[in-house]
C-alpha cells in the first residue's frame, strides 16, 4: 500500500486524462478553461505530492526520485502550470476546443517527469518514441491541418529515424554491458580498459538522438518550421518545457552514465554547441517571422546551455542550470507578450506587425525590451547572471576559444535583439491592437517580480540547486 | 570608514524606484507628462540633498575609498558587490545629477514621451550612480555596461537623430567595448579573485597576459572616448543629437572612460608601458587639433559644443596618463564645473535653436532682444573658454602646467587646441550678439523665469566653486 502512495505524483497527473475525458463527453456546459482547470488540479497535486515523496521510489532501478529529478520535475510541472494558464487564453479567444491540446500536453508533461527520473535506459525506450508520437499530434494541433501537416510529416519522418537510432544504441549497448540499468552500463564502462568503437558509437547515437528532441542544431530544422506555423499555445509549450526535461535527461546520461566515455562524447557535444550557438545567433539576422526568429535563439541558448554541460563537471551543470532557468523565464515572458498582440482576433507573427509597439502598448512594449534584453544579458538583467556563471565556467576549464565563440555569438545575436527594440521604440506605429487580457499583465510583472527577487539575491537560490546538482549526480 | 547605514546603496536605488513610479504614473494628452516630471525631479532633489549629506559624514581630504557597503551577491562565482566612494567620485556623482536636472529643466515643455524620456533618465542616473560607487571590479563592470542600454533608448527615442542605423551600431559598438572590459574582468577574476578597484592598479601581471589585460581594458575605455580612431560613431551620434537633455547624456559616456581609467591605470608605469603611453599622448593631441579646428569652421553650434567637450575630456585623459596624484583632484574638480557649464550651455542652445525653428529665422542677434539669455550665455561661455569664473580657471590651469612641465611639445598643442575651441565658442556667442535685421525674436522670447533661476543657480555654483572647490562641505 505504501508504495503505491509513492506514485501518487503520477496518478494525479494521470487522474486528468480520465475526468477531461468524461468532461468532454458528457458536459455540455464546458469551455476552453474547464480543461485548463483540470490540468491545474491534477498539476498542483502532482507538484504537492512529488514534494512530500521527494525521496521515495516504487521500483529504483528503473525510476529513481532524488532531489535532483525532484527539483527538475518541480520546475517542469510549475512552468507547464504556468504556460497551460497563458495557453487557456488563446483558445478562450479564439473560442476553439482544447481538449486535445491540454490531453496531449499533459501526457507529454507526464511523460517528461519518467524521463527525468529514469535510472534505467528501458525508460528511454519506452518514453521517447511516445513523446515523438505526442510531439507530432501537438503539432496538428491546428484547425487548418493543412497547413502544418507537411511540417508535423517532416517531424514523423525525422524521430523515427532518430528512434531507430536509439533502439540501435541501447541494444548495441545492452548487449555489450548486460544490462539495461544506467549504475551497471556505468560500473560496465569504467571497468573496460580499451572500449570497444560500437559502444562508443551506441553512446553516441543515444546522446545524439536528445539532441534532436532538444532541437540543437544541426538537428533543429524541424523545430524553427514548427515554431514557424503552429498555434501560439503549441509554440510556447515546445520553446519553453521540453528543453528542461532534456536537458535533465542529457545531464543524467552524459555526466552518469557516459562518464567513462567522456572523450568520445565530448566532440559530439562540442560540435553542436558551437553550431547552435553560431546557427541560432546568424539565422536570427535574416528572420522576419518574429516566432522563426525565437525559435533560432532557442537555439543559440541551447548551445550555451550544451557549453556548460559538456564540461562534465558539477560547477559547469549548475552554470547551465542556472541559464536554463534563466532561458525558462525569459522565454515565458516573450511568450506572455506574443498572446498580449493581437490585432483584430489574429495574433501576430511579423516583425513588422510590432512596429512602434511603444506606442499604444507600452507595458508589453518595456516587458518585451527586458526579456530580450536578458537573454544578450545585460547587466543588470538576470540574463546576466547566466552570462556570467558559464563565462566564470570557461574561463575555469581555461576554454578560451569557446569564451571567445560564446561572445561572438552573443554580438551577433545583440545585433538583432537590438534591431527588434529600434522597431518597437523608435518606429511609428504601423498597427491597432486589440485589447490586452490583464491576466497577460499580471502574468508578465509577477514574471518581472521574480526576476528582479532573483537578481538582487541570486546566491540563495544557487546554494540549493548546487548541493542538489552536484549530489544527484 | 565603514557605513551601518546604506547610504550608497540608497543613492543608487532611489532613481530607479523613481523610475518604477513614473512608470506607473497617469499620463494623457492633457497631463503630457507632467506628473513624470514631476516624479523626476522630486527623485533627483531627493538625490541631490543626500549626496550633499554623503560629503558631510565623509573625510574629503582622505584619498582612501570610504563609507563601505559590502554585499554577498553570488557564492559560485565568489562575488561580493562592495560600494564606496572618494571625493573624486562623490564630485561626479554630484555632476552628473546637477548635469542632470539641468537638461530635465532644459526638456520641460517637450511634450513628445515625456514619460518616456523620464523613466530612462532615472534608470541611467540609477545605473551611472552605482557606476560610480562600485568599489570592486563585477559591480564596476554591471554599471559599465547596465547603462547603455537607457542611453540606447534615450538617443534612439529622443536624440533626433536622423540617420537611425547609426544608433543601433553605436550601441553595439559600444556594447563591443564592454564585453571586452568583461573579457577583461573574468581573466583578473580568474587569477586573483573579485578585488576591490584599488587593488586593480598593483596587480603583479606580468608578460603577454599582462598585455592582453591592460589592452583590452584600454581599448574598452577608449571606445567611449571620441578619440581617433574610435571617434567616428561618437562624433556622428553626439553632434547630431537636438534634445538637450539626451546630449548631456550622452555626453557623460566619455566621463565614465575617464573615470575607469583612473581607478584601473597601473600605479607604477614600467618602462614598456611609457612608450603606448607616448603614442596615446600624440594620438590624443592630434585629435584634439583636428576635433578644434572641425569645430571652428563648424557652423552648427552642436558641432563646436561637441568638439568643446571633446578636447576638454581628452584633456583629462591626458591629464590623468601623466598619473600624478595632486593631477587627479583637480581633474574632478575641473570636471565638475565643466559638465555644469556644458549642460547648461547645451540647454541654452537647444532652446535658440528651437526658437530659430520656431520662427523659422536665423539666430544672428538673438542676445540683442533677450537680456536674461544675454547675461547666463555670455557668462557661461567666459566660463567654459577657462577665464576666472569657475573651477575649471586654477585646475586647468594646474593641469596644463604639469602637462607642459612632462612634454612641452604636447603641452603646446594641447593649449593650442583649448585655444581654438575657446574661440569657437566666443565666435558664436558673438555671432549671437551681432544685430540683423532680419532675426524675428523679440523680447517675449526670452527665457522664462524658472529657467533663468535656474542658470543663475549654475552660476552661483560655478562661482562658489572657483572661491572654494567644496565650499558646499559643512564639517560636523
Amino acid at each position: 500500500m505504501q508504495n503505491w502512495l509513492i506514485l501518487l505524483p503520477e496518478i494525479s497527473l494521470l487522474s486528468f486524462f480520465p475526468i477531461s475525458f468524461l468532461v468532454n463527453r458528457y458536459r455540455s456546459s464546458k469551455t476552453s478553461k474547464t480543461f485548463f482547470t483540470l490540468s491545474k488540479f491534477s498539476l498542483l497535486s502532482s507538484i504537492f505530492f512529488t514534494l512530500i515523496f521527494y525521496n521515495q521510489s516504487v521500483v529504483p532501478d528503473l525510476l529513481l526520485n532524488n532531489q535532483y529529478s525532484t527539483m527538475f520535475k518541480l520546475l517542469l510541472y510549475a512552468t507547464a502550470l504556468v504556460w497551460f494558464y497563458l495557453s487557456s487564453k488563446w483558445f478562450l479567444n479564439k473560442n476553439r476546443t482544447s481538449y486535445n491540446y491540454y490531453s496531449i500536453a499533459m501526457l507529454m508533461v507526464f511523460l517528461f517527469g519518467i524521463l527525468i527520473s529514469a535510472q534505467n535506459l528501458k525508460v528511454l525506450l519506452f518514453c521517447i518514441p511516445l513523446l515523438c508520437c505526442l510531439t507530432y499530434k501537438l503539432i496538428l494541433q491546428h484547425w487548418d491541418e493543412e497547413r502544418v501537416s507537411h511540417v508535423a510529416r517532416n517531424y514523423l519522418y525525422f524521430s523515427m529515424l532518430f528512434i531507430l537510432c536509439l533502439y540501435l544504441g541501447v541494444l548495441c549497448l545492452r548487449y555489450y554491458a548486460g544490462s539495461f540499468s544506467a549504475i551497471t552500463i556505468k560500473n560496465w564502462l569504467q571497468s573496460q580498459a580499451v572500449i570497444a568503437p560500437e559502444v562508443y558509437t551506441s553512446a553516441v547515437l543515444i546522446t545524439m538522438v536528445l539532441l534532436f528532441m532538444m532541437s540543437a542544431a544541426p538537428f533543429h530544422l524541424w523545430f524553427v518550421d514548427t515554431l514557424s506555423l503552429s498555434i501560439l499555445p503549441v509554440c510556447g509549450f515546445l520553446s519553453i518545457i521540453p528543453p528542461l526535461a532534456y536537458l535533465s535527461a542529457l545531464i543524467f546520461l552524459t555526466n552518469g552514465t557516459f562518464l567513462p566515455l567522456y572523450h568520445n562524447l565530448m566532440p559530439l557535444l562540442h560540435t553542436v554547441a558551437i553550431l547552435s550557438l553560431f546557427i541560432g545567433s546568424l539565422s536570427t539576422n535574416e528572420e522576419n517571422n518574429i516566432r522563426r526568429l525565437f525559435a533560432f535563439s532557442t537555439i543559440y541558448n541551447l548551445g550555451f546551455m550544451l557549453l556548460g554541460v559538456l564540461s562534465f563537471k558539477s560547477g559547469a551543470i549548475v552554470s547551465s542550470f542556472v541559464y536554463t532557468i534563466i532561458y525558462v523565464m525569459a522565454m515565458t515572458g516573450i511568450y506572455t507578450v506574443f498572446l498580449g498582440l493581437k490585432s483584430k482576433g489574429d495574433y501576430l507573427s511579423d516583425i513588422s506587425d510590432i512596429t512602434g509597439m511603444s506606442d499604444t502598448r507600452p507595458y508589453l512594449s518595456a516587458a518585451f525590451a527586458v526579456f530580450i534584453i536578458s537573454i544578450i544579458g545585460v547587466p543588470p538583467m538576470l540574463g546576466f547572471w547566466g552570462r556570467l556563471s558559464l563565462t566564470d565556467t570557461l574561463v575555469l576549464e581555461e576554454r578560451w576559444l569557446d569564451a571567445v565563440l560564446l561572445l561572438c555569438a552573443l554580438v551577433i545575436i545583440a545585433n538583432t535583439f537590438i534591431q527588434i527594440i529600434r522597431k518597437i521604440y523608435f518606429k511609428p506605429s504601423m498597427i491597432h491592437f486589440d485589447r490586452t487580457d490583464k491576466a497577460i499583465y499580471i502574468c508578465l510583472f509577477v514574471n518581472l517580480l521574480l526576476a528582479m527577487i532573483i537578481i538582487l539575491n541570486p546566491s540563495y537560490m544557487l546554494k540549493y540547486a548546487e548541493n542538489i546538482l552536484s549530489g544527484g549526480l | 570608514m565603514s557605513n551601518s547605514f546604506a547610504i550608497l546603496s540608497l543613492i543608487v536605488a532611489l532613481p530607479f524606484l523613481g523610475m518604477l513610479f513614473v512608470f506607473t504614473a497617469k499620463d494623457s494628452k492633457e497631463i503630457q507628462g507632467r506628473n513624470a516630471f514631476n516624479v523626476c525631479v522630486f527623485t533627483i532633489l531627493v538625490n541631490i540633498t543626500l549626496i550633499w549629506r554623503i560629503f558631510m559624514i565623509m573625510n574629503e581630504k582622505s584619498h582612501s575609498l570610504q563609507l563601505q557597503e559590502t554585499f554577498n551577491w553570488l557564492s559560485t562565482p565568489d562575488i561580493n558587490i562592495i560600494f564606496a566612494i572618494d571625493t573624486f567620485s562623490l564630485l561626479l556623482i554630484l555632476s552628473i545629477h546637477l548635469a542632470v536636472l539641468i537638461g530635465v529643466f532644459g526638456v520641460w515643455r517637450n511634450s513628445f514621451k515625456q514619460k518616456s524620456l523620464m523613466v530612462f533618465t532615472l534608470l541611467f542616473l540609477s545605473m551611472s550612480t552605482g557606476f560610480f560607487v562600485s568599489a570592486d571590479i563585477f559591480s564596476f563592470y554591471i554599471f559599465f555596461e547596465a547603462m547603455l542600454f537607457p542611453l540606447f533608448m534615450i538617443i534612439g527615442m529622443f536624440g533626433e537623430v536622423k540617420k537611425q542605423e547609426l544608433i543601433y551600431r553605436f550601441f553595439l559598438y559600444n556594447f563591443l567595448g564592454a564585453l571586452l572590459l568583461f573579457s577583461a574582468i573574468m581573466l583578473i577574476y580568474h587569477y586573483y579573485g573579485s578585488i576591490s578597484l584599488t587593488k586593480v592598479g598593483n596587480l603583479p601581471l606580468k608578460g603577454a597576459m599582462r598585455n592582453f589585460i591592460w589592452g583590452i581594458i584600454f581599448l574598452s575605455f577608449i571606445s567611449r572616448i571620441p578619440i581617433w580612431p574610435f571617434h567616428y560613431w561618437i562624433s556622428s551620434i553626439n553632434s547630431s543629437i537636438r534634445n538637450p537633455l539626451a546630449f548631456i547624456i550622452t555626453s557623460l559616456l566619455p566621463l565614465t572612460s575617464i573615470y575607469g581609467f583612473i581607478r584601473f591605470l597601473p600605479t607604477a608605469f614600467s618602462a614598456d608601458i611609457d612608450i603606448y603611453l607616448v603614442w596615446m599622448n600624440i594620438i590624443g593631441v592630434v585629435t584634439m587639433l583636428f576635433i578644434s579646428l572641425i569645430g571652428f569652421i563648424n557652423k552648427d553650434f552642436q558641432y563646436k559644443i561637441f568638439s568643446y567637450i571633446t578636447v576638454y575630456y581628452i584633456m583629462y585623459l591626458l591629464g590623468i596618463f601623466s598619473n600624478q596624484k595632486v593631477v587627479l583632484l583637480n581633474i574632478g574638480y575641473s570636471l565638475f564645473s565643466f559638465i555644469m557649464i556644458v549642460s547648461a550651455l547645451e540647454v541654452l542652445s537647444s532652446y535658440i535653436y528651437h526658437k530659430e525653428q520656431e520662427y523659422e529665422t536665423v539666430s544672428q542677434g538673438f542676445l540683442c532682444r533677450t537680456k536674461k539669455l544675454s547675461f547666463v550665455y555670455s557668462f557661461l561661455v567666459i566660463a567654459a573658454i577657462g577665464l576666472p569664473f569657475s573651477a575649471i580657471f586654477v585646475n586647468n590651469f594646474l593641469i596644463l602646467s604639469k602637462l607642459l612641465g612632462t612634454n612641452i611639445h604636447i603641452g603646446m598643442l594641447l593649449v593650442f587646441s583649448l585655444f581654438v575651441v575657446g574661440i569657437s565658442l566666443l565666435q558664436e556667442l558673438s555671432h549671437l550678439k551681432r544685430e540683423d535685421s532680419v532675426c524675428k525674436i523679440s523680447k517675449t522670447d526670452d527665457i522664462p523665469w524658472s529657467m533663468f533661476f535656474l542658470m543663475l543657480f549654475v552660476i552661483f555654483m560655478l562661482l562658489m566653486s572657483f572661491i572654494k572647490p567644496l565650499w558646499f562641505v559643512i564639517n560636523e
